[in-house]
């Protein structure tokens, strides 16, 4: 019976794309709808631990429904995850990964179950959904929001639900499987004129770890928020400030850690065609997982560098310049700043643009040096070329190089990266996609050469991308968030469907 | 599991009709938003719902070519909302970058992508949602296409 379930649910994706012929809504009241989504993984690669390993096959599912009546609406979201291997019983899993009903109305919110949250940039907390790594952290408790014209208070609280089967090749692992984390928030926002808006914030978490209580956090954020727009004609200013009070358990007492702050600003003037930004950001031991802050550097893959969200302090300026008539741009940055962590001073440049040669053709480059100094270094550049052939059909060539030197106050090492990608869209909805990635600095084992091959199809609601090849792994960033992937050496294909 | 059985057993025989999920959102420059007020602002045309990111140089080139048709055809029974997905790295370039590229269209911020996930789960950009005056989905698009102007005029028919 189980394997029965487990069956339809591996199925249930295809078998409602095959049915056309009943439209629920049309029979119920209208204002009752019901929407639902389908996301399908095959892989069938070597273990990216063990690549001389023969290749193992891997089934990911994830559906979702939502159903609506007026002012209320309740989601479910569940997860397959089958993993055949003939030296096991495997069986397919099912997780009902989150459940949420809401109610909301013009001035009220109020959702039980699973909820995103984040309190101003990300700098305080942020439960965030990040797809490309299977990242899905949602808070599963109550929240309560109250927002009349110019006035918003936020309440919730909660324990934090991270997915457990993520739907993404080689995901971040988010999982909690030894503790319990507990958060309670409450925030405020005013709107002081038609420009300007002032809010402040409190969280309290606590950390349970199940196996040793002697390992328990808790953690008392506070913080402020200020944005004021048009400060004098096209200037606009976000400013935010946060405490953090946290305390460690050791032997049945609460330890003080240093207290802890994370500011951030940022300071923008536009005129077009120009467009000036200048941002500041201030972190010191703000040591706390469910964070997503500004990291100011964006502009390249740093995975193979530490991320510092904790401990640094750094300012950037940026510059642009936009020709409105065709597109074409420049821009310039620099970020210096000294980073805790490494105790070592950060410097980043970036430079770059793009120019429409014709109605045909444009070229993209941008270029990039990255010091901690003494610590590491990395070049990084990138030449993208876009060619309209025939109509709707176009041919793109990227190459890009990144050189780091890294650990050089230590055991000094160098990666060389280079990758070649050619793509040609033989209409907005398919194109396909031919890889080199060369790193002659690799071992041999490992390999210094990856061929892979692409297509992806999207039409409507359906989007389709399959996969075959080797790829090296290394860096990858996705929505603000970088993470450092496995090679991959196999081939998969990958669906979405929105019914 | 007897229940649990007869709901996967319903769900993999009964198509879901393709209707807007709704939305409430916060405009930039004030004030709020929702699909179903929207929607019923003007039943002779179409909405587009127009999912970008600063980051997203397509995306800046389809609103443009959106705006610049909105218009230069006001036959065209089509309007737009866009919604913005960036996050916290970049979103204080949202307003500068309507500025710099002088867009003077409604924009809801999501930057937690609450709305966003009703409509799409892979969250590729350019992404364009063709709605129905009646709620109705259309037609959703990937990128720019000069079709959605000729969709538009279609699903007004």
């Amino acid at each position: 019976m189980k394997s029965a379930l487990a069956f339809l649910l591996l199925i249930g994706p295809f078998a409602y794309s095959a049915s056309e012929t009943v439209s629920l809504s049309e029979s119920l009241p209208s204002r009752f709808k019901v929407t639902a989504s389908d996301h399908l993984i095959f892989s069938n690669a070597k273990n990216d631990v063990d690549q001389t390993s023969s290749a193992e096959q891997l089934f990911l599912n994830e559906g979702k429904i939502r159903a609506e009546f007026g002012d209320w609406s309740g989601d479910i979201h569940f997860t397959n995850r089958y993993q055949p291997n003939p030296n096991l019983n495997t069986r397919p899993s099912i997780t009902l990964e989150k459940k949420t009903l809401q109610f909301e109305s013009k001035d009220w919110q109020l959702v039980l179950g699973d909820s995103h949250q984040e309190l101003g940039r990300g700098i305080a907390v942020s439960l965030f959904n990040e797809p490309a790594f299977g990242i899905d952290t949602t808070l599963e408790g109550a929240a309560v929001k109250y927002r009349p014209e110019g006035f918003e208070f936020n309440l919730w609280g909660g324990r934090v639900n991270a997915i457990s089967n993520p739907v993404a090749i080689n995901p971040v692992d988010m999982r909690m499987k030894d503790r319990n984390v507990l958060m309670a928030s409450s925030s405020m926002a005013v709107k002081l004129s038609s420009d300007s808006r002032l809010g402040g914030h409190y969280l309290m978490t606590v950390n349970q770890r199940k196996s040793d209580l002697d390992l328990d956090d808790r953690f008392q954020t506070a913080g402020l928020t200020f944005s004021q727009d048009n400060i004098y004609e096209s200037i606009d200013l976000y400013t935010e400030a946060n405490m953090m009070l946290s305390d460690k358990a050791s032997k049945g007492q609460w330890i003080r850690r240093p207290l802890a702050r994370a500011n951030y600003a940022s300071i923008s003037w536009t005129e077009a065609p120009w467009k000036f930004k200048a941002e500041l950001k201030d972190y010191s031991h703000f040591d706390f997982d469910f964070r997503k802050p500004p990291s100011m550097e964006e502009e390249v893959p740093l995975a193979n560098v530490p991320n510092n969200f904790s401990d640094i302090t750094a300012g950037k300026l940026y510059a642009e310049y936009l020709v409105l008539g065709n597109g074409s741009k420049g821009y310039s940055s620099m970020l210096y700043g000294r980073d805790r962590l490494e105790n070592a001073d950060l410097y980043h440049a970036v430079t770059g643009g793009k120019i429409s040669l014709s109605s045909k053709s444009e070229i993209e480059m941008k270029i990039g040096y990255r010091a901690v100094l003494e610590r590491s270094e990395i070049t990084h550049g990138s030449v993208k070329g876009k060619l309209k052939t025939l109509p709707g059909q176009m041919a793109e060539l990227e190459l890009r190089k990144q050189f780091s030197r890294l650990q050089l106050n230590t055991s000094p090492s160098k990666e060389d990266r280079n990758s070649v990608y050619l793509t040609y869209s033989f209409s907005e909805s398919w194109n396909v996609t031919g890889g080199l990635e060369f790193i002659p600095t690799n071992d041999a084992e490992i390999g210094r050469q990856f061929f892979n091959l692409g297509t992806s199809y999207r039409r409507g609601a359906l989007a389709t991308r399959a996969f075959v090849g080797d790829t090296s792994g290394g860096a990858q960033c996705a929505g603000g968030v970088c993470r450092q992937a496995p090679a991959y050496s196999g081939a998969m294909f990958e669906a979405s469907y929105l019914f | 599991m007897k229940f649990a059985f007869l709901v996967v057993s319903i769900l993999s025989t009964v198509s879901l009709a393709k209707v807007a999920p709704s939305f409430q959102g916060e405009l930039i420059g004030g004030g709020r938003v929702s699909l179903s007020e929207e929607l019923a602002k003007d039943n002779s045309k179409g909405l587009l719902l127009c999912f970008w990111a600063t980051w997203c140089a397509p995306c800046m080139q389809e609103l443009k070519q959106v705006t610049e048709k909105l218009k230069n055809d006001p036959t065209l029974p089509l309007r737009v909302l866009t919604v913005n997905v960036d996050t916290a790295e970049t979103s204080s370039d949202v307003k500068p970058t309507l500025k710099l590229y002088q867009f003077k269209i409604p924009v809801i911020t999501d930057p937690k992508h609450e709305i966003f996930a009703k409509y799409q789960d892979a969250k590729t950009l350019p992404f364009s949602v063709l709605i129905k005056p009646n709620g109705e989905i259309a037609e959703t698009f990937n990128g720019f296409h000069e079709e959605m102007f000729t969709k538009a005029r279609e699903a007004m028919k």
